[in-house]
């Protein structure tokens, strides 16, 4: 009986993170074998599984906020969710939280809320965005914002078109902290780079999710293009003048690549807050009753 | 007086409910509801700590927003209860009321 009630309630949990999860599992398991020493029925005593769960998650949600890491490995942070749940991606976009850096989308270490960077330099406050304010950003604006990660990383594959016959059979394998090469692999490695761009941005073009998320995509998105286009350059520069430092462009990419991702959530969101504020109520207007009338 | 740890940690469940009362007295924009805070070293708190719980509160159709112009500035956003915001201010009060007598008679007892 204790055994099933905990494979019931397990079986509710499948969207907490894994510490959050084996947490509540590992005290709920204490709760059932004290029950069963008194002979209880854990359903008398708890309510059924899935109501019991759906009181877990409840509770749990508060201590599992979205710019909280899926795990931590050695103090590091670590996710895989960011690929499918759109509200781990809102992480990166989250103007109340004033943390410059939280846990990356997908992979170990951490990345920017472009959202407390916009703040800081003043270009949104942060309880600007809202569901009005999203729902102003004109379409048009939307599409743009998507059609950057993509024309970047067309441009990318476009060059790397019109050299690659050019190209030695091997390319660097990578760059030292100098940005000199160090080492050689096959030239195909360059497609492996470019598809580290071409992927995230034609995943970012969907025009089917919310408004936030495909601004959100596309940011990131953009990041990852400008890195790819910046490995690009740099391992091409390096197979035709070789022995310079070419492998520097790839650091002078990030911030780059923050800044056209900023570009591109900034510049609809406040195209969005231009028309929600064509409605704002004169500041000598009657104050609204402090309750809303229905 | 000095905000101690133990003041941040009780603070954390009723900062949800202060705002709302805040907001029970007058309309407010985000600034305003921190500076009314203020007033209250117990219950001050940070940007990064109200406008998370706003954006919550929004959320959940308890507060309602409508855009203000302001002199000279961006329009202002100012917050104000819905009736369900209400309706959650008079349920946390009693609660509030509730477990504040208890918790003095305890601790009444426990320091005695």
């Amino acid at each position: 009986m204790t055994d099933e009630y905990l494979r019931a309630v397990r079986a509710h949990l499948a969207r907490l993170p894994e510490a959050d999860r084996s947490r509540a599992l590992s005290a709920l398991s204490a709760q059932l074998d004290e029950l069963a020493a008194i002979g209880a029925d854990p359903v008398e005593a708890l309510g059924d599984p899935a109501t019991y769960a759906a009181d877990l998650l409840e509770a749990l949600a508060e201590e599992s906020p979205t710019d909280s890491a899926q795990w931590r490995v050695l103090g590091l942070p670590v996710e895989t969710r960011g690929p499918v749940s759109a509200e781990v991606r809102s992480r990166t976009w989250d103007p109340a939280n004033p943390s410059l850096v939280v846990p990356r989308l997908f992979g170990i270490g951490w990345t920017l809320n472009l959202g407390a960077v916009a703040v800081r330099m003043g270009l949104i406050r942060p309880d600007d965005t809202d569901d009005e304010v999203l729902a102003n950003v004109p379409e048009g604006h939307l599409r743009a914002a998507q059609a950057v990660p993509i024309a970047i990383a067309g441009a990318t594959a476009a060059g790397l078109a019109l050299v690659w016959r050019g190209l030695p059979a091997t390319v660097a394998s990578g760059f030292d902290v100098g940005g000199r090469s160090r080492g050689d692999a096959p030239r195909s490695t360059l497609l492996a780079a470019l598809a580290l761009g071409v992927g995230p941005a034609l995943w970012a073009q969907r025009r089917d999710a919310a408004v936030e998320d495909r601004l959100v995509s596309a940011a990131s998105a953009t990041s990852l293009a400008t890195i790819s286009a910046g490995v690009v350059l740099a391992t091409v520069a390096e197979a035709r003048h070789p022995r310079g430092r070419w492998g520097l462009l790839v650091p002078a990419a990030l911030p780059v690549g923050a800044a056209a991702s900023l570009a591109v959530v900034v510049g609809p969101l406040r195209a969005g807050l231009r028309r929600a504020w064509r409605g704002a109520a004169p500041e000598t207007s009657t104050p609204m009753p402090t309750t809303e009338p229905s | 007086m000095p905000t101690t740890d133990r003041t941040v940690q009780l603070r954390k469940g009723v900062l949800e409910l202060a705002i709302l009362a805040v907001l029970g007295r007058e309309e407010c924009y985000s600034i305003e509801i921190i500076e009314r805070l203020d007033a209250f070293p117990a219950l001050t708190a940070t940007p990064g700590t109200v406008y998370p719980l706003l954006a919550r509160l929004d959320k959940a159709g308890l507060v309602a927003t409508r855009w203000v112009e302001a002199g000279g500035g961006p329009p202002r956003k100012y917050y104000r209860l819905t009736r369900d915001g209400r309706a959650s201010l008079a349920e946390g009060a009693t609660a509030w009321a509730a477990l504040s007598s208890e918790m003095t008679e305890i601790l009444g007892e426990g320091l005695s």
